[in-house]
């Protein structure tokens, strides 16, 4: 994949958030509802009203506000959250690490189990193992996350209280970070004490957010798997003697990557915006919940920072998704 | 004799009918000859050689027989010690060079995984081995080959590639199905040569499976001719092509263009022919089940 590539790519990412950036703008303002009503007190009067609407800007027309918002937004300024009375991208970049390690818990979870699922079906195949991962995953499929989320919660936390059902971390322990990447940090540093707490948080929300996927992942991979098995080299394979392990991991398991690949990266963009949901049931202090509440408070500015950050992440995961195929099909590499 | 199939009878068993697809094959292959097995398609060629190498479809079943590799019966072996022979003591050459190797290797890891696994050969053991296997096959610039995946060769290269993998554990039977029909007519005459040459270096006995009486005329000491799941004759190759003693060799003899030949016209296979072998091979499944039925 050559540089010239990831620079078009980058550049082409410029437009689509352009694109995103007006949809947002116009749709949160041709909707009903508004910030100001929301914040002020009923005895406020009509001045005082129209004084706050001047003062963040929303006397002006819809296509004088964009431009003001643009010219900011180019500068590196995402404006100031009305709810919470903060830059909207410190706040954004506050949260937005706790998502990310949900995400990658949540898709690691999903890629070891689903592979997993897929190859041990394919190796015991037309036994009861096949039978068994097909009815898991039917089931895990066909239930959205975030009622996964409250049947775990019903599982786990209130019948057999493993895990706890809110928050990131006791908030007495969460001073001792520099950074906001608990889980990396605690890695890092060798506190693994407090890496097991965090994950203890994140098993749940987690695993709500990884079973869809797992079955996605499990079913893609079995059936291409499937194609692959029946192939000429695979026989060849055999025939120079192989063990059925070794053909199914070695000869088989690279040349099935590629519409797992494909797949993975889609659901993982489904499955990042899944996480609105799950860390809003799981009280989990993510850009997700964030953006709940700035739904709920008609906060402008803020679900603008959110949405543009997680348009900028489903661009970003694309191109990465794009640069893999080449890693795994040598045909793809000139 | 190196291998020696006796009255291999193999059906299949899809959704509660029973098709034979091998009626009671016969075949006898000498140490260092190469036996060709001639028949349309469809005729179990390519079951003789599946059943061999132990891996027909899920779907199959063998009901009796034996298939004799230097006087032990493979059916009778355990699995384990079977799948030791593959690669080792039995290779295959497959019919189509562009989709038996493995897409996503370079050459040079698919020839030297066997090697490694049954020369007991250290990785540099193995390149020297497959440099020289690939010289053997007269391949230039080998060691360029090497580097290469499958997609950046052509068929005929392929080809030489897949035969220097059948040859470089030096086994003492390779099972060549169709290995030129999907080569164009050029590279199937090299190829025919080649095969032909490292078996008289190498004194493997080769079982050629085709559909082609003028490559078996080329390359096989003796022919033994298959349809619809029988043998229906064998033979050295001199006296099958000088006298046919079974109709069907002679028709399929007749449906072949011949070099020296080129005047006389083309016949397909009778259609009367066609139920007259049918209806014999109905009577032999009568025959079969009557026999089942009374043991």
């Amino acid at each position: 994949m050559s540089p010239a590539f990831l620079l078009r790519r980058l550049l082409l990412a410029v437009p689509t958030l352009f694109g995103v950036a007006v949809v947002v703008f116009v749709l949160l303002r041709i909707v009903p509802g508004d910030p100001i009503a929301m914040m002020v007190p009923g005895e406020a009067t009509p001045e005082d009203i129209a004084r706050l609407r001047e003062s963040y800007g929303l006397d002006k027309s819809i296509p004088m506000q964009f431009v003001i918002y643009l010219d900011h937004l180019v500068r590196g300024d995402f404006g100031v959250s009305i709810s919470l009375k903060q830059d909207v991208l410190t706040l954004v970049l506050g949260r937005l690490p706790a998502t990310l390690e949900l995400a990658l818990v949540a898709i690691t979870l999903s890629v070891t189990c689903g592979f997993t699922l897929a190859l041990a079906s394919t190796y015991w195949r037309g036994t009861w193992i096949e039978s068994g991962v097909d009815a898991i995953n039917s089931i895990a499929l066909a239930i959205p996350e975030f009622l996964w989320a409250m049947l775990l919660i019903l599982a786990f936390a209130v019948l057999m209280p493993l895990f706890p059902i809110s928050g990131r971390i006791d908030p007495m322990r969460a001073t001792a970070f520099a950074t906001q990447f608990y889980l990396v940090e605690s890695l890092v540093r060798g506190q693994f004490g407090l890496a097991r707490e965090l994950l203890g948080h994140l098993a749940l929300p987690a695993l709500a957010l990884a079973l869809p996927l797992i079955a996605v992942i499990a079913r893609v991979l079995k059936s291409s798997l499937q194609e692959v098995m029946v192939q000429d080299y695979i026989l060849l394979a055999r025939i120079k003697g192989f063990s059925n392990l070794r053909i199914l991991t070695r000869e088989a398991l690279p040349n099935a990557l590629l519409p797992t690949i494909t797949l993975t990266g889609v659901h993982f963009i489904f499955l990042v915006g899944g996480t609105v949901l799950v860390e809003l049931i799981f009280a989990y202090p993510g850009i997700g919940n964030m953006l709940f509440g700035a739904a709920s408070n008609r906060d402008l500015p803020l679900i603008q920072g959110v949405t543009l950050v997680f348009a900028l992440l489903f661009i970003l995961l694309n191109i990465a998704i794009e640069l893999s195929y080449a890693l795994v099909n040598p045909r793809l590499r000139h | 004799m190196i291998l020696d199939i006796e009255n291999l009878r193999v059906s299949i068993n899809a959704k509660g009918t029973r098709t034979p697809v091998l009626r009671g094959a016969h075949l006898q292959l000498e140490q260092g000859k190469i036996l060709g097995l001639v028949g349309e398609s469809g005729g179990g060629k390519t079951m003789v050689c599946k059943a061999i190498l132990g891996v027909l479809p899920e779907s199959a079943r063998i009901e009796s027989g034996a298939i004799r590799f230097e006087g032990r019966d493979l059916l009778a072996m355990p699995a384990r010690e079977r799948r030791g022979l593959l690669g080792r003591s039995i290779a295959m050459i497959l019919q189509n060079p562009m989709t038996a190797l493995n897409p996503v290797f370079r050459i040079e890891d698919q020839m030297t995984d066997v090697l490694r696994l049954h020369a007991g050969l250290d990785r540099a053991q193995a390149r020297a081995r497959a440099l020289e296997m690939l010289t053997a096959v007269h391949i230039r610039e080998p060691e360029r080959v090497l580097r290469h995946y499958p997609h950046e060769l052509s068929g005929g290269m392929c080809q030489r590639v897949v035969i220097s993998i059948a040859f470089s554990c030096s086994p003492r039977l390779i099972i060549a199905d169709e290995p030129t029909t999907a080569l164009d007519v050029t590279v199937q005459h090299q190829i025919l040569r080649l095969i032909r040459e490292l078996q008289r270096k190498t004194g493997t006995s080769v079982l050629f499976i085709t559909h082609d009486l003028g490559v078996v005329a080329k390359i096989c000491d003796s022919v033994s001719v298959i349809y619809a799941g029988r043998i229906l004759e064998s033979g050295p190759v001199e006296r099958i092509f000088s006298s046919q003693h079974h109709p069907y060799t002679q028709a399929l003899l007749d449906a072949a263009p011949r070099y020296d030949r080129p005047d006389t016209a083309l016949h397909p296979v009778s259609p009367e022919l066609r139920e007259q072998l049918a209806r014999e091979a109905e009577e032999f499944d009568r025959r079969v089940d009557r026999e089942v039925a009374h043991a």
